[in-house]
């Protein structure tokens, strides 16, 4: 007896032990695949995105003063923008801001993974890694706004927290209740209402009646009654913003893309907890179960959902909006050469990089070499940003002004951003700079006193405070001393840039910015007239005639069939590509749709921008989000 | 089985708990001592007397203040080891500070007791710097306290910057004997739409009236509790309601109906423009939510700015000369002053009075506010325009309307000083003044004296005395009243969603003979911006014949 009965003990033991490190094995292979996933994750992040573009592309701001906290705090939605720019300030490192963006997301499938077992919905272990990789294909928007990840996190965390409850009926209805409140507060409706229905939905999921029925009243109270309250009583929202702000209001200058991804993230969660139960209700068969343990199942899931999210992340349109934010950041960290490169890398168009490329080829002196190197597909207004007729360029339009000295109207633009973005940090070490130039050093220490809140511009405010203390010192700055003699007489701004800069160069006609800005104006704007009357003056910075002026030139001549002198001092290259490319053209019997493919050559000369890019001959427009 | 502990685990326990209690309170009481050592005052046997006054922001120094007024917190410049500053009049305890930080908090309550008791008195505050372990006391800090009262509320607009819209502008209220602000209004439920100009018939939070523009646009009014929207474009006016002033016993308001413009400009004077390309005046009835006006304010010329003066007899307002379609023009107009009566019963209007020309006189003015005694006028005087706020060289001028003899007042500063109110008892004045960082406006407040004396403005005082130093929005349209107006945002965001009661025109008013802007509107319809020459905001306006 006592021998069977060893015999059974230790068979049942061997099992257990044999289970137990079956158990173990599939933890161990889960942790490894998790911290592989996680590890990947970093890497990509790192190395892929970058999330010091992110960080440049946002300026978010986040400032130690009471006015800066009180501005959040007065809002609902505002604490969670104080809180994730406040975490967005890792980001000015890729090193801190990867790190950031993983310890967050690292955080979803653990606090979703103790839902489920709270739940005790039986799930494919990859299914957890759903929002990590929806989240991390997100930061392919360099506009992506944290608080999203944010809020999402924080929905898991507070869902998590109300699983333990949720069981204890008087509990779980006042966490419910806290916690409602406090995502609406920090978060705004969108959260609080998806909280309110995934609590719905736990409760509705339980066997016990009484549960059900309790719990779906407090859930139902909450995604209606609440709001509402919220709405007549509490807070100065819109219906729209009291019922369903899903996602951050932002200003039209950080307008991300609102893509079903982002939706569909921001419902990860419900949706999870749905597809569970579906599985659940219906009776899976034994072996299916088996397979689905198995660790071969487990790795093809993680497999299938890394290609999923490698397709999600290699998109064309990421590597477009990279390049983008990399040309603008590149430009604005003065890294021209790097800047006009990889501006030209890109073969889709984009009104930004047109914007920098041409603000780096200035920079480099090449403005006159390059300009049709990248196409100019909108004229004169990828030359003067605020002729868009759009905030969403205030500020790169505020820096094309401060490059052409014309320190008023830079000014103008960016308080026009300054408006719409408040503490936006481009925009105010933009304004510290005009209003030095312009002797306002009052003003200018305002901006210093608000950067001093952050010690990541600690420099800047550094480098130009004394110049608060004493104005005299800007005499010894070069850049702002250049800046100070530009200022046009006239009153009121023109509304044509042409007028504009020609005022700029009445008032300091040794402007060689202004000039080549004003020729290349009417070079784009096809006033060859007015390029020839002014044809002098522009040359006096120069011993030869500029090749973009040459080519400018032999249209004039072409085109008005006069003889002018100055031919003769157009050189041989710039002759005979012009001839050659009319040549082309004859070959094709002068039909343009014909010639254009054989014209590839010719692709960076004025007369082929006449031709084919020019709006005038194509009608382009570029649609605006004013 | 029992829960407890055993016995003589019990003891111990009881003894490790009496131990700890024990513990605590000696540290409790080494805490108590040593922040007691901390929290005396250090007495100043020895100091080295300075021959001068320490700089000390904001500058309360030799100002008139009101008894009523919160404390004026400030803090001073110079760097020291140690502060320490005595506030003392004739009567009453004396407030002592003495600190390791430059920033002087004054409790609320003392200064509150302090000042009560000692009206008509001087407030001394004298400041002590500890430096190099030796103690220097400075010229004491003189200022008047006076009897009379300032009206205990300003409402006012804070806007960040004047050159697009934004979300977050704000209506706020202040209660100027503490630093409770709360607001009224903040458009981040209206998209960006504008509002601007409210107004207080007799300083009476009860009778408000403010106008929003763009999203959701109409002029709100609040009577009593009831609050309520207007629409108030009608066939015979050019646009809703704009500039506003109330009359004394809240039944009329008058208002301005305009199409304007803004322009940039080049000059660091002034860097935006607003002018209007035409401009006529209206009254609105509150009783009988019936609109008028008159030939005689609805003119080719273009009036602007009402005020009505404290018997509500007479309305106030500027006026220039016609706009054309060139650029001269509608951006260097001249307003003069005029004024018409008007009698409500009646609703007959009186002839036209200039009682200022600005030809003659060579300057623009702008915003007449007569004191509530009806003896003066307040008023801004500029180079061209009325929109005084963004000229550098806008200055506040006096005018005696017995005489109407006017001067410059001294406690103009070198920028901007505009947009003033009278408090009700009409001793003291509130203006935005850009003049402590020539770019945003704060509200200075000016002590006016029986023998018809300004005295040095301060600043509103804030909780914080490093408040100015990073603050971002322009305090615009400061105006008195007198208690707490009973709405926030959510109310008015009620409002703003309604859908509005249309004012109705008056049908005794003869349009034909209407020769201003209205009429012509009404019968030619609008311009796109015709001249398209300069940066503007591109506003419609009425076609010329």
């Amino acid at each position: 007896m006592c021998k069977l009965s060893c015999k059974f003990k230790t068979h049942t033991l061997t099992n257990r032990t044999m289970k137990s490190i079956l158990s173990m094995r599939k933890s161990l292979l889960n942790g490894i695949l998790i911290s592989l996933l996680l590890a990947g994750v970093f890497v990509y992040l790192y190395a892929v995105i970058e999330p010091i573009l992110h960080f440049h592309m946002q300026q978010n701001p986040f400032y130690t003063s009471g006015h800066f906290l009180r501005l959040n705090l007065e809002r609902v939605g505002g604490m969670g923008l104080y809180l994730s720019n406040f975490l967005m300030q890792n980001f000015h490192s890729n090193l801190k801001g990867s790190l950031t963006v993983i310890l967050l997301i690292s955080i979803l499938p653990l606090s979703l993974a103790i839902i489920l077992r709270n739940l005790k919905v039986r799930f494919p272990l990859f299914i957890l890694y759903v929002p990590v990789v929806l989240a991390t294909a997100l930061f392919h928007d360099y506009f992506f706004p944290l608080t999203i990840l944010v809020q999402i996190l924080v929905l898991y965390l507070a869902v998590m927290f109300y699983s333990f409850l949720f069981k204890r009926i008087s509990y779980s209805i006042v966490a419910a209740l806290l916690l409602y409140g406090l995502l609406y507060y920090i978060f705004g409706s969108g959260t609080a209402l998806i909280f309110g229905l995934t609590c719905l939905l736990l409760n509705l999921f339980q066997h016990d009646v009484k549960q059900q029925i309790t719990g779906s009243i407090t859930s139902l109270v909450m995604i209606t009654l609440l709001p509402f309250l919220a709405y007549k009583f509490f807070f100065n929202l819109s219906p729209s913003q009291a019922f369903f702000q899903f996602l951050p209001e932002l200003p039209v200058t950080l307008g991300y893309q609102k893509t079903v991804l982002i939706y569909i993230f921001n419902g990860s969660l419900p949706l999870l907890l749905i597809l569970g139960k579906l599985i659940s209700i219906f009776k899976i068969p034994k072996r299916l179960i088996e397979i689905s343990d198995h660790k071969a199942f487990q790795l093809a899931g993680n497999l299938v959902l890394l290609v999923i999210g490698f397709w999600l992340m290699n998109l064309p349109a990421n590597a477009h909006a990279k390049n983008i934010a990399k040309v603008d950041f590149l430009t604005y960290n003065q890294q021209w050469e790097k800047a006009k490169s990889l501006a030209l890398e890109e073969k889709a168009y984009d009104f930004l990089n047109n914007l920098n490329f041409n603000r780096s080829i200035h920079k480099t002196g090449k403005l006159l070499e390059q300009f049709f190197d990248y196409p100019q597909l909108l004229g004169i207004k990828a030359l003067t940003p605020d002729n868009l007729g759009t905030a969403f360029y205030s500020i790169q339009a505020s820096e094309y002004y401060f490059d052409l000295n014309y320190i008023i109207r830079s000014q103008h633009l960016a308080y026009a951003a300054l408006v719409l973005e408040p503490y936006n940090a481009r925009v105010l070490k933009q304004l510290v700079l005009t209003n030095l130039v312009l002797g306002n050093s009052w003003a200018a220490q305002t901006y210093l006193n608000v950067l001093a809140g952050n010690p990541l511009y600690k420099s800047f405010v550094e480098k130009y405070l004394p110049f608060v203390h004493n104005p005299d010192k800007i005499k010894e700055d070069q850049l702002l001393s250049a800046k100070r003699k530009s200022n046009p007489d006239n009153f009121a701004i023109p509304l044509h840039i042409t007028n504009r800069l020609e005022d700029l160069i009445a008032k300091d006609s040794s402007n060689q910015t202004a000039w080549e800005h004003l020729q290349l104006c009417y070079m784009l704007d096809h006033r060859l007239d007015d390029f020839m009357s002014h044809f002098q003056g522009s040359m006096q910075f120069y011993q030869t005639i500029p090749a973009l002026y040459e080519q400018a030139l032999l249209v004039y001549i072409y085109s008005t069939r006069s003889n002018l002198e100055l031919s003769r001092s157009i050189s041989n290259a710039s002759k005979d590509k012009f001839t050659a490319f009319l040549q082309k053209l004859k070959d094709y019997n002068n039909n343009l749709d014909v010639a254009r493919e054989h014209l590839a050559d010719f692709e960076n000369s004025y007369i082929y921008y006449m031709k084919y890019q020019s709006p005038r001959v194509t009608n382009v427009e570029i649609i605006t989000n004013k | 089985m029992s829960k407890s502990l055993p016995t003589n685990n019990s003891n111990i326990y009881n003894k490790m708990q009496t131990q700890f209690i024990s513990n605590i309170k000696h540290v409790l009481i080494v805490l108590l001592v040593l922040f007691l050592s901390f929290a005396c005052n250090e007495k100043i046997v020895d100091s080295v007397t300075e021959n001068q006054k320490l700089e000390i922001f904001p500058d309360y120094d030799s100002i008139v203040m009101p008894f009523n007024i919160a404390p004026l917190n400030f803090y001073i410049k110079e760097k020291a080891e140690k502060y320490h500053v005595e506030i003392s009049s004739s009567k009453g305890k004396s407030i002592v500070i003495q600190q390791n930080e430059p920033e002087i908090l004054i409790p609320p309550k003392t200064w509150k007791k302090l000042l009560e008791q000692n009206k008509g008195e001087l407030l001394h505050v004298n400041i002590y710097l500890k430096k190099n372990k030796q103690w220097h006391q400075y010229q004491s800090i003189e200022n008047k306290i006076v009897a009379d009262s300032l009206t205990p509320y300003l409402v006012y607009r804070l806007i960040n910057t004047q050159y697009a819209y934004s979300k977050n502008m704000k209506l706020a209220q202040r209660n100027l004997e503490n630093f409770d602000q709360s607001l009224i209004w903040e458009n981040s439920s209206n998209k960006e739409g504008c509002f601007n100009c409210h107004s207080f018939s007799n300083y009476n939070p009860e009778k408000m009236s403010l106008h929003l523009r763009q999203y959701n646009s109409g002029t709100l009014m609040l009577d009593g509790k009831e609050l309520k929207k207007l629409n108030t474009k009608t066939p015979y006016t050019m646009s809703p309601f704009g500039y506003v002033a109330s009359n004394p016993d809240g039944e009329l308001i008058a208002y301005s109906v305009n199409i304007f413009n803004e322009y940039f400009t080049n000059s660091t004077q002034n860097l935006n423009e607003v002018t209007d390309q035409a401009s006529d005046l209206v009254v609105y009835n509150r009783k009988t939510n019936v609109v008028t006006t008159s030939p005689k304010i609805s003119t080719k010329n273009r009036e602007n700015f009402p005020s009505w003066s404290p018997d509500g007899k007479y309305l106030y307002y500027v006026s220039a000369g016609e706009a054309f379609d060139d650029f001269n023009s509608r951006f260097y107009s001249m307003y003069s002053l005029c004024k018409i009566s008007y009698d409500k019963h009646s609703n007959t209007w009186g002839e036209v009075d200039t009682v200022f020309n600005a030809l003659q006189e060579g300057k623009s003015i702008t915003f007449p506010r007569i004191s509530p005694d009806g003896k003066y006028l307040l008023f801004c005087l500029i180079d061209y325009g009325y929109f005084s706020i963004n000229h550098r060289e806008s200055d506040l001028y006096l005018m005696d309307l017995n005489t109407g003899e006017y001067s410059r007042l001294d406690i103009n500063s070198e920028e901007n000083d505009s947009y003033h109110s009278w408090s009700k008892n009409g001793r003291w004045i509130v203006f935005s003044s850009k003049r402590f960082n020539d770019l945003y406006t704060a509200p200075y407040f000016s002590y006016f004296d029986e023998e018809g004396k300004f005295h040095k403005p301060f600043i509103l005082p804030q909780k914080d005395p490093h408040f100015y130093d990073d603050y971002m929005e322009n305090f615009n349209i400061p105006e008195f009243v007198d208690g707490k107006v009973d709405l926030d945002p959510v109310k008015i965001r009620n409002a703003v969603f309604s859908k509005g009661v249309d004012v109705i025109f008056d049908n005794t008013v003869n349009v034909d003979a209407l020769s201003g802007a209205s009429w012509l509107q009404h019968h030619n319809g609008l311009n796109q911006n015709p001249s398209k020459q300069y940066q503007t905001t591109g506003q419609p306006e009425p076609a010329k014949n």
